[in-house]
């Protein structure tokens, strides 16, 4: 991936990797979960956190530089949130950014000033759920090709299967801004896949480590090719939902005609990448992976909150069997531009 | 690229379009026989006159001299155009005997070999599997003895695919029984014409007659035939395979998209679609058919950059292969009953078994996975 990506977009990720880190390591992570499960906190992530990440510019990522963001576009985009899911950062990181586009784009210019300062969260509407809703907030919500941020009513908050993701029932009231453009959805569903595609990665990464110093029989579990396939199994995964981002990304960056397609495409394989491997992640961990110490549970649950996020394959299945046919012709100039070299074989 | 570029590329798009239609032979190939290959022929023949040939191959050779790019948008053209893809005796000279003389072979082998080719005069076979060795190929027990300036093989070769029509075999002998089982390989060309190669063929259970075994006794081959040194046969092959797991079958693969898109709308005609469970698993083989054009689009950038094929080319190969079985059953549940009666996508569903055998069973590949990609114990 080092020729097709630049060195300034790889950047990205390796500042976020390094920043979340430190700013939430899992003991953080789980002391977070512990108070918000204890009531003893509506928010997700403490304010000192997220301001240090606004003042990353995280939450003006995608937005012009001329309306105060930070220029850049989808594919910067996925290598943040990629970061974000592999080290399950806690907070309404997607949904704020989107939050950040649709104030943007409708002209909320103030608004959205408070969005990427990081004065103001948004969480998301998923079916009957707000997630990560805060009282008197904003949430975030797709109907069709629109996009809305509407004001939060009463938030009556339940038990949430990932205890670092507030849940509440969902109560939304007057709409504050709202974008016509149907490949906002295609671009939201892209950090949902990006941060699917970093947990399915991290687990890639856990099992492959526990599998080369576990021995049993007197040897390291990995010489088995029962966990050794299961791990290879896991790797094409990671490896098909990147790629299948990564693409999209420039797709919905060159806003083709068939972004929203190849996005549906990658939010279903990022799906199955992250509730497959999360899942193979426990088993190749045998019983030390089912104790709550362990952090394998911890990626089983988040990616389990965010299958079902910007409707999940309920939404993405129908845009994916719309077309014919699969469609060729429209290659972003990118992705052109990786073949575009002289006959050298 | 530039927006020139772009505008370029367009142009390039719509004369192969404009070319298909017009050129399309309008009839599907004939099955496995001799017609098979004259039929091959011509069509290759046809394209290499009009320039449509090795688009990515070096001009000395016969080829274009273009860049990969030009070469996908002609794959993707192709299938767009609804040729079949996939059974023909030209598969392996083209995808795969051609690549490795480029990659590894002499000036007067690529001089001599590769034109004839492009011009569809000589179909090539694979002489890789035997008996004893299919996942442990290094194994592989067929001798070549050195006499003179020639080497002697005996010994038998298994899995071969079109070897009744081929000409030309890249054959993987043992000329070092001494050394280490991966130091003693040498990959040489074989003239299918030589006296003392009998070829029987083997019978597939999609009806298929393109399998045969093949016997060696005392076949004489010029040692000008071996392909980069004696004994460094096995790093030729290695490249070889890369290129078989990786880019070489960008046309099938996206075949395979063009199948998918087949199911789909034969779903849609039996309305089937309010089918939930049917829905969703035909929604799940599309978006696993845009990921796999995308994995093998970044595998042929990267290796196109230079970088040294990474063992993850071979996910690719395994994860298309895994892909096919979906598309196969899913056409059997999609038929229902109708689908025993003998017809195109009962068919498909009896090839798609291959598709997790075919060059390298799909657990030796995830053996290569996770041992190269993920450095797993052996």
């Amino acid at each position: 991936m080092k020729f097709v990506l630049s060195s300034e977009q790889l950047e990205v990720g390796t500042v976020a990797a390094k920043v979340l880190g430190q700013l939430v390591p899992f003991a953080r992570l789980r002391e977070l979960a512990d108070a918000a499960e204890a009531g003893e906190s509506a928010l997700a992530i403490d304010e000192e956190t997220w301001r240090q990440c606004a003042e990353l510019g995280w939450f003006g990522l995608g937005i012009p530089a001329s309306l105060g963001g930070v220029g850049c576009g989808p594919i910067e985009e996925v290598l943040l949130f990629v970061e974000l899911g592999r080290h399950l950062a806690p907070g309404p990181f997607a949904s704020t950014v989107i939050a950040s586009w649709v104030a943007s784009a409708s002209g909320h210019h103030d608004l959205a000033a408070q969005f990427m300062d990081g004065s103001r969260r948004a969480g998301l509407v998923v079916d009957e759920f707000l997630v990560d809703a805060e009282p008197g907030g904003l949430v975030v919500q797709f109907e069709g090709p629109s996009c809305s941020l509407c004001e939060v009513g009463a938030l009556e908050q339940v038990p949430s299967v990932d205890a670092s993701v507030r849940l509440a029932r969902r109560d939304v009231r007057a709409v504050v801004a709202r974008v016509d453009d149907p490949l906002l959805a295609g671009r939201a569903q892209l950090l949902i896949s990006a941060m699917e595609l970093g947990i399915a990665q991290a687990v890639l990464d856990m099992s492959v480590e526990y599998a080369k110093f576990r021995t049993q029989f007197d040897k390291p579990i990995g010489t088995f090719q029962a966990v050794k396939h299961r791990c290879a199994d896991m790797a094409m995964r990671v490896h098909a939902a990147r790629a299948q981002t990564l693409f999209a990304g420039y797709h919905v960056e060159s806003r083709t005609p068939d972004a929203a397609f190849q996005a549906a495409a990658a939010k279903v394989t990022a799906t199955r990448a992250a509730k497959l491997n999360t899942a193979d992640n426990v088993q190749n961990h045998g019983a030390i992976g089912f104790t709550v110490e362990h952090d394998a549970g911890l990626f089983a649950r988040r990616a389990h909150m965010l299958e079902f996020a910007l409707g999940g394959e309920r939404v993405a299945g129908p845009t994916l069997l719309e077309p014919d046919r699969h469609r060729f012709e429209t290659l972003p100039p990118p992705v052109a531009e990786w073949f575009d070299v002289a006959a050298t074989r | 690229m530039s927006g020139e570029g772009q505008t370029d590329l367009r142009v390039f798009r719509e004369e192969i379009r404009t070319w298909l239609a017009e050129n399309n032979p309008g009839t599907p190939p004939p099955l496995d026989t001799v017609e098979m290959r004259e039929w091959s022929s011509e069509w290759q023949r046809r394209q290499f006159d009009c320039g449509w040939a090795g688009i990515d191959w070096p001009v000395e050779y016969g080829g274009r001299g273009l860049s990969f790019l030009e070469q996908i948008v002609w794959f993707e053209e192709y299938v767009q155009s609804g040729l079949p893809v996939g059974h023909s005796c030209f598969v392996v000279a083209l995808a795969h005997a051609g690549p490795t003389l480029i990659a590894r072979g002499s000036d007067e082998q690529k001089a001599t070999y590769l034109p004839p080719i492009l011009r569809g005069e000589t179909p090539w076979c694979q002489g890789f599997s035997e008996p004893g060795s299919g996942s442990d190929l290094a194994s592989l027990k067929t001798r070549a003895e050195i006499d003179g300036d020639m080497l002697v093989v005996n010994g038998q070769k298994v899995w071969t695919s079109y070897a009744h029509l081929a000409d030309f075999q890249e054959l993987l002998v043992r000329t070092d029984p001494a050394a280490p089982k991966h130091k003693g390989i040498t990959w040489v060309i074989c003239d299918m014409r030589t006296p003392g190669i009998d070829v029987r063929p083997i019978r597939t259970i999609d009806g298929g007659a393109h399998f045969s075994e093949i016997f060696y006794e005392d076949v004489r081959i010029p040692i000008a035939n071996v392909v980069d040194e004696i004994n460094q046969g096995w790093s030729v092959a290695m490249s070889t395979l890369a290129i078989e797991r990786g880019p070489a079958a960008l046309d099938y693969q996206l075949g395979t998209l063009r199948d998918i898109d087949a199911l789909v709308e034969l779903a849609k005609e039996r309305q089937l679609l309010k089918n939930d469970e049917l829905a969703a698993r035909l929604a799940a083989v599309r978006a696993e058919g845009a990921a796999l054009r995308s994995m093998t689009y970044l595998s042929v950038a990267e290796a196109k950059s230079g970088a040294a094929p990474s063992a993850m080319t071979t996910a690719v190969r395994t994860f298309w292969g895994e892909l096919q079985h979906k598309v196969g059953r899913l056409a059997i549940d999609v038929l229902g009953s109708d689908s025993l009666e003998l017809g195109t996508w009962s068919a498909y569903w009896l090839t798609q078994f291959s598709a997790g055998i075919a060059g390298g069973t799909k657990d030796i590949q995830k053996n290569i996975i996770g041992e190269r990609a993920l450095g797993l114990p052996r």
